[in-house]
């Protein structure tokens, strides 16, 4: 009886064993995702000699092997030289890597004609060898340029921040300009209040009138400016209310609470004079100390040499 | 005359002003009263802010097949302290702009197409003072709502960051941040991962035919191309199947000669197109794969590489 059992235990155990190894060996492996994000690029406002960049970016679901990309264009024969990729059109995207940046950049010679011009950037995934036919994924990014000759302004200002400053330091305020018109743009003016941290009492106002970068025609760009101000900001929070103006209106504001550290908390050269500012007393007492070494030293060798000319 | 009355009047001065000083020195703490002094501190409400729109006003862009880690940021004022703004309760939203903020963060089962609520801060620091900067991390599926070309229905509208804070004391303040634009994601993927077509002999075509699941696992709707990047080679000598030797179609039935010949240059499969997933549950299409060995073929083992491209649909 027990014998038997034991026999029925092993063919269970082979009889499982095999329907298992059946079921991986025929379980189907699916392909990693692959995609692009954004699919399209509608640049419709270009002229001639103007130069338009945008990033889409590659991704994939399962990055755990270097991956192989391959991009082509299919395009106008005519439009071909005017775009590239900062990739190059073979390119590696590394293990690990989800999202990966490619920048298309268009540049309309200067003297081209007015022209609308469609086609594709293919990517496409080169993987390795799975089996009869391997099947590899691609992906395109449709491609719609109108070169005119009209002007076209759009600008947003999506972030303004305030970072952190040391005590002593003057305002400072972040801007994302994001300029996706055809001609270079740049504010006219701003205005800065500084209030306490309660909100209640303003403390300085600043103005810039000129000094502003200017964003390049579909350029992206991040900058710091400055509020030059009398009144010095020590420890603590404050409330800042700027408004940049353009053309005489107000096309962005933020209004919020930032912090004034310690000084050297940001820089190194503030960590010095801040250490200086509060330990003194023993950077005095390590230069005098010096000074009677240096002293000890210099008379040493005075006698040295009067000993050796007697 | 005049001189003398006015250093009379002089040295009285003086003299009343020193016996005032020595009386105040003196007497002073004699003539102080004591006064006992109370103050009630009320609670006032926090005041939120935040930094920027979603992923710090950047342009999201998602990861394919899975989620995204997307990030909101504000600042939270508390003139009771930080104490107060540790226990105090907040619920956060991400949201497609055309949605009402209120409707996201009341929300008990949020769909993830255009709505993700979250019960509390990822992260959160009160330095001391009374204003505290916190970050709320949301998980976004691949095909939340894109709101970037002029063919969507939310063409526009970006997402937004909600939030509302309650303190202890019941108060509590809401508000939204400025829009962040949500990029188009055109991702797709295979099952399997590759074709076998099995041993054929010369003339003979496969049966039945061999299935490859294609699935839309972006946010847009997307079409088809196929081609041979590499067509199958092999055997001795060395030769190369000629790429029409593979056709596909749409229908499981189909037999070969009715399908679509595969060429080396991407075709785009008219008619096919699978709609954006609107939940984690697959949308995808078969399509269905015959090969037929053409007569003088050598022997052996073949192998080549088809290419399935993914075309948004704008």
């Amino acid at each position: 009886m027990k014998h038997s059992f034991r026999k029925f235990s092993r063919l269970f155990f082979i009889a499982f064993a095999f329907a298992a190894i059946l079921l991986l060996g025929s379980a189907e492996r699916s392909l990693a995702a692959f995609g692009i994000s954004p699919p399209f690029i509608n640049a419709d406002h270009l002229v001639p000699g103007v130069t338009y960049s945008q990033t889409v970016y590659l991704v994939q679901d399962q990055p755990d092997q270097n991956l192989e990309i391959r991009a082509a264009l299919s395009v106008p024969d005519h439009i071909k030289p005017w775009i590239s990729f900062d990739t190059g059109n073979d390119f590696i995207i590394p293990q690990g890597t989800r999202q990966f940046p490619v920048q298309i950049t268009i540049t309309v010679p200067k003297g081209e004609s007015l022209g609308k011009y469609t086609g594709n950037v293919s990517f496409q995934s080169v993987p390795g060898k799975t089996g009869q036919v391997t099947i590899a994924l691609g992906v395109n990014v449709s491609l719609s340029l109108t070169v005119g000759n009209d002007i076209y302004e759009k600008y947003s200002v999506p972030l303004i921040a305030f970072p952190d400053i040391e005590e002593g330091w003057n305002p400072k305020v972040a801007v994302r300009f994001e300029n996706d018109g055809n001609i270079p743009e740049s504010f006219d003016a701003a205005t800065f209040d500084l209030y306490d941290e309660y909100d209640a009492v303003r403390l300085a106002f600043a103005e810039k009138q000129s000094g502003f970068p200017i964003t390049p025609p579909f350029v992206t760009s991040n900058y710091v400016i400055e509020f030059p101000t009398s009144f010095h900001l020590g420890v603590g929070d404050y409330w800042a209310v700027v408004n940049f103006y353009k053309d005489n209106q107000a096309v962005a504001s933020q209004k919020t609470v930032f912090h004034v550290l310690p000084a050297g908390s940001l820089s190194p050269t503030g960590l010095l004079l801040s250490s200086l500012k509060t330990y003194w007393y023993y950077y005095l007492v390590g230069l005098i100390v010096l000074l009677l070494i240096g002293r000890r030293l210099w008379i040493f060798r005075l006698r040295k040499k009067r000993a050796v000319v007697e | 005359m005049d001189k003398k009355l006015i250093q009379i009047l002089v040295v009285t001065a003086l003299a009343t002003a020193a016996f005032l000083l020595v009386a105040q020195t003196v007497f002073g703490t004699a003539t102080t009263t004591s006064v006992t002094s109370s103050a009630t501190v009320t609670t006032t409400a926090p005041i939120v802010s935040f930094v920027s729109g979603p992923n710090g006003g950047t342009a999201i862009s998602l990861n394919a097949n899975t989620t995204t880690p997307i990030s909101v940021a504000v600042t939270v004022t508390d003139y009771n302290g930080c104490t107060d703004f540790n226990n105090s309760t907040e619920t956060i939203a991400l949201f497609r702009g055309d949605i009402a903020s209120s409707s996201c963060l009341t929300s008990s089962t949020p769909n993830p197409l255009f709505c993700y609520v979250a019960s509390a801060f990822s992260t959160s620091t009160c330095p001391g003072g009374f204003t505290a900067n916190a970050t709320t991390t949301f998980s976004m599926y691949y095909f939340a709502s894109p709101t970037d070309n002029a063919s969507y229905t939310y063409n526009g509208k970006g997402w937004q960051g909600a939030i509302t804070v309650t303190n202890p004391a019941k108060l509590s303040v809401s508000t939204t941040s400025a829009t962040t634009t949500l990029n188009s994601l055109e991702a797709i993927s295979s099952t399997p991962s590759s074709i076998a077509y099995g041993t054929l002999a010369p003339a003979q075509v496969n049966s039945p035919s061999v299935t490859t699941t294609i699935s839309d696992v972006g946010n847009t709707s997307t079409t088809f191309q196929f081609s041979a990047t590499q067509s199958l080679t092999g055997g001795v000598p060395t030769t190369t199947l000629v790429t029409s030797s593979q056709q596909y179609a749409t229908s499981s039935g189909f037999t070969y000669g009715t399908g679509y010949a595969l060429s080396s240059t991407p075709v785009t499969l008219n008619g096919v197109s699978i709609a954006a997933p609107i939940s984690t549950t697959t949308v995808s299409t078969n399509i269905f794969w015959l090969l037929q060995v053409p007569t003088g073929t050598p022997t052996g083992t073949y192998n080549g590489t088809n290419l399935f491209t993914g075309q948004s649909v704008n």
